[in-house]
């Protein structure tokens, strides 16, 4: 029965978990180990949680617990303070370019975004948690919830709009002098 | 509320309309509806966010991950976490403790009879001493001039058998004093030490995650009652402190998780903890231990560790340094 539960448990949450994970660690291997890990604290004290109906909301803030356990002693988190203000709404790209760019690349631009940032902004774009929740499973204030999201969408459109731009110089990168040569 | 306020809020919308129903944006949206420039805005950020949303939702997970996951978690599971009781050394112990409390209440109890004794005898002497002396003072009152002419004898026998009296007296009152201390602190403090370790092993045997850092601090609790297992020095009992000491430093400060608040109670109990114990010439837990109540600095770590256990929650520090290394690497090669 409880491995049952653990089976239905993993197939409904272990590719969300994994992509959360992804945008925290920048690394597949990572990620992957991040996510099973997860998983394991949940087979060993899982049944500890009394509201069957958290296990999702556990088993994220599990993970991005594990994630800044495993980060601490490498590199100290940057403090809200020591940033500097909101860019007003930064030159974004359209939505179209967005529609047509490879998922891979979005998500490397959200990896590009400050941690800080990235956990929340993340967690609003699987769109399975509410600023309520985010809040409470990064254990910060709704109002700092809010903030970061809206510094780390000003990060992500600016990125986005970088890497689309070096994308359309690529294409006509026959002007460089590597491409004169071999023409 | 400005458009500013309204940007500010409306950040958190989703793309999938899922907060539609949150008071939180009611306002907000009702700014989105009356100003066009606000309008345009919101449309376009939420076309953005959700053409992001859309590419984040579409990137799998790599093939594999689930079996992995799959396998490392039946590993995981089939850990033999839950043994019968008496092969739970808690559980056992805490069985041997509420059988300690019972023998010495039993072993304990003949001294409250003798002290009862003792104090009627102590009654019965207050009483003869109280006649000898109303005697004395009726002879001395209504015979003065027989004591003073013929019985002079009569009254050096009268004040030996006073002073006797008084002696006996003496000793009986030490015997019953002695006793009723002796009943009202030891076995008192004795009660309350034994129920606190009784507590104690209860809430390690309840513990349901010894290998995390959130199970050792149930697990250094145990440590604040050792005192009471046996009667030791000052010096073993700091020794036995260091344990809770180090594991509350880790949690509070060391190991803290970036961005978790520290607990302000947890922090006043710890330092009132320390300064009961280290600051010189504060005497205080020596008062405790001479009432043979549990050291108060024990106490104080005690509710420090087990409030910090309650605050943390089921979800808290269940971390990967604790987290034994094998099932990951069992997980791992099955996967490969």
């Amino acid at each position: 029965m409880a491995s049952e539960i653990f089976n239905q448990l993993v197939d409904a949450h272990y590719t969300p978990l994994f992509r959360f994970a992804l945008s925290l660690t920048r690394n597949t291997s990572d990620a992957g180990d991040l996510t099973q890990q997860t998983f394991f604290i949940w087979a060993k004290q899982g049944h500890a949680l009394r509201e069957a109906g958290k296990a999702k909301s556990w088993l994220f803030t599990t993970l991005y617990r594990e994630f800044l356990r495993g980060r601490r002693r490498a590199e100290r988190v940057t403090a809200l303070e020591d940033l500097g203000p909101v860019e007003a709404d930064p030159p974004a790209p359209e939505v179209d370019v967005v529609t047509g760019m490879d998922a891979s690349l979005v998500v490397e631009a959200l990896q590009e975004v400050d941690e800080v940032y990235r956990a929340p902004l993340t967690l609003f774009y699987m769109q399975d948690f509410s600023y309520k929740e985010i809040a409470e499973m990064l254990e910060v204030p709704i109002g700092t919830v809010m903030s970061r999201l809206s510094r780390g969408k000003a990060q992500l459109r600016t990125t986005l709009a970088r890497k689309e731009s070096a994308g359309r110089n690529k294409v006509v990168s026959f002007h460089t002098p590597s491409a004169r040569k071999l023409s | 509320m400005n458009n500013a306020e309204a940007k500010f809020i409306l950040q958190g919308y989703r793309p999938n309309g899922a907060d539609a129903s949150d008071a939180t944006f009611q306002a907000a949206l009702e700014q989105v509806q009356r100003d066009p420039a606000l309008h345009e805005w919101f449309a376009r950020q939420q076309a953005f966010d959700g053409a992001v949303s859309a590419k984040l939702n579409d990137l799998p997970a790599p093939a594999g991950l689930r079996e992995a996951i799959l396998a490392g978690g039946r590993v995981t599971e089939a850990d033999p976490s839950q043994v019968r009781w008496w092969r739970s050394p808690a559980l056992l112990a805490a069985a041997a403790a509420i059988a300690v409390i019972f023998t010495t209440t039993l072993a304990l109890w003949p001294k409250q009879a003798a002290a009862e004794t003792a104090l009627a005898g102590y009654v019965a002497a207050f009483d003869t001493t109280s006649a000898n002396l109303l005697k004395g003072d009726e002879i001395y009152r209504t015979d003065v001039r027989q004591l003073t002419v013929g019985s002079l004898e009569k009254v050096d026998a009268a004040e030996s058998s006073l002073r006797k009296d008084f002696e006996t007296s003496r000793k009986l009152t030490e015997e019953t004093i002695s006793s009723t201390i002796f009943l009202q602190e030891t076995i008192a403090g004795m009660a309350l030490e034994m129920t606190l370790v009784a507590a104690v092993l209860l809430w390690d045997s309840k513990n349901c995650e010894p290998k995390t850092l959130r199970g050792r601090l149930a697990l250094c609790g145990l440590f604040c009652v050792m005192p009471s297992f046996a009667p030791i020095s000052w010096k073993s009992y700091y020794a036995a402190m260091l344990l809770p000491y180090m594991a509350l430093v880790a949690v509070l400060w060391t190991d803290r998780v970036a961005d978790q608040k520290a607990d302000r109670v947890v922090w006043t109990l710890f330092g009132l903890s320390i300064a009961l114990n280290y600051v010189p010439e504060l005497h205080w837990n020596r008062l405790a231990l001479f009432y043979s109540a549990h050291f108060f600095s024990s106490i104080l770590t005690l509710a420090a560790l087990f409030l910090l256990w309650l605050r943390t929650g089921s979800t808290s520090h269940g971390n990967a340094a604790m987290l034994p290394k094998r099932e990951t690497a069992v997980a791992n090669s099955v996967a490969r």
